[in-house]
């Protein structure tokens, strides 16, 4: 199953860091994450928070496998 | 190089064993960001640097091959901080090595641009009136457009 990693301030919305979810598109990834967490889903969907598949930075939907690794993250805020 | 740090970075000790054994180097230029006491008027206490390590280190990479490409230098520095940062402990200190000064200047200025807006960190502070997490500022955006076409 694919492993789910919450960024900073969505780590502390969703009340965790990693999880798996048994998901085979980011869409149904997404409703799952919003019906276990409906707060969560709408951050979520702003067009603030971004994706990241297995490293790569992903817009829209896309197809899961079950080694993938999908993190979501807010504008960063480095150096 | 790229380094992600979870202990106290020693800019001190980083720039002298980055300066060591260069022949051919004529200019280092060195930066780092220390941790304020007070963003906008507002006690800073405590900073709490989050980061997605493998990701971060990658997009780090990129940036550092990016100012590499961009600008003839011989070598660069970054090393970064993550975790539980104290005020006035430096959160990021880069070095960049040329043959002369003005393209060092001008590397280590984008690469700080560019760490500004686009690495995958993530801070926290804390001060009296709670938590607030803190994003790039407009200016951070503006300074990194310096660098994109048209504007060179």
């Amino acid at each position: 199953m694919p492993k789910v990693v919450m960024l900073a301030e969505l780590a502390a919305i969703a009340g965790w860091r990693e999880q798996t979810y048994n998901a085979d598109r980011l869409v149904d990834l997404r409703a799952q994450l919003e019906k276990d967490n409906p707060t969560l889903g709408e951050t979520l969907s702003a067009s603030r928070v971004r994706v990241i598949v297995n490293d790569v930075l992903v817009h829209g939907d896309q197809g899961l496998n079950p080694e993938d690794e999908v993190a979501f993250i807010t504008p960063v805020s480095g150096g | 190089m790229i380094r992600l740090e979870d202990e106290t970075i020693d800019p001190g000790a980083l720039l002298n064993a980055f300066n060591a054994d260069r022949a051919a180097t004529g200019a280092v230029v060195a930066f780092t960001g220390l941790t304020r006491g007070a963003t906008d008027g507002a006690p800073v206490t405590r900073l709490e640097i989050d980061a997605y390590p493998r990701y971060t280190r990658k997009v780090m990479a990129e940036l550092e091959a990016e100012t590499r490409s961009r600008f003839i230098v011989q070598d660069v520095l970054v090393a970064h901080r993550w975790g539980r940062v104290e005020v006035g402990e430096a959160i990021v200190f880069i070095a960049v090595a040329a043959e002369h000064r003005r393209v060092a200047f001008e590397a280590a200025d984008f690469l700080m641009d560019q760490l500004k807006t686009r690495a995958p960190f993530w801070k926290k502070e804390t001060g009296p009136d709670g938590e607030r997490w803190i994003e790039a500022r407009p200016q951070d955006h503006d300074d990194a457009a310096r660098w994109t076409a048209g504007d060179r």
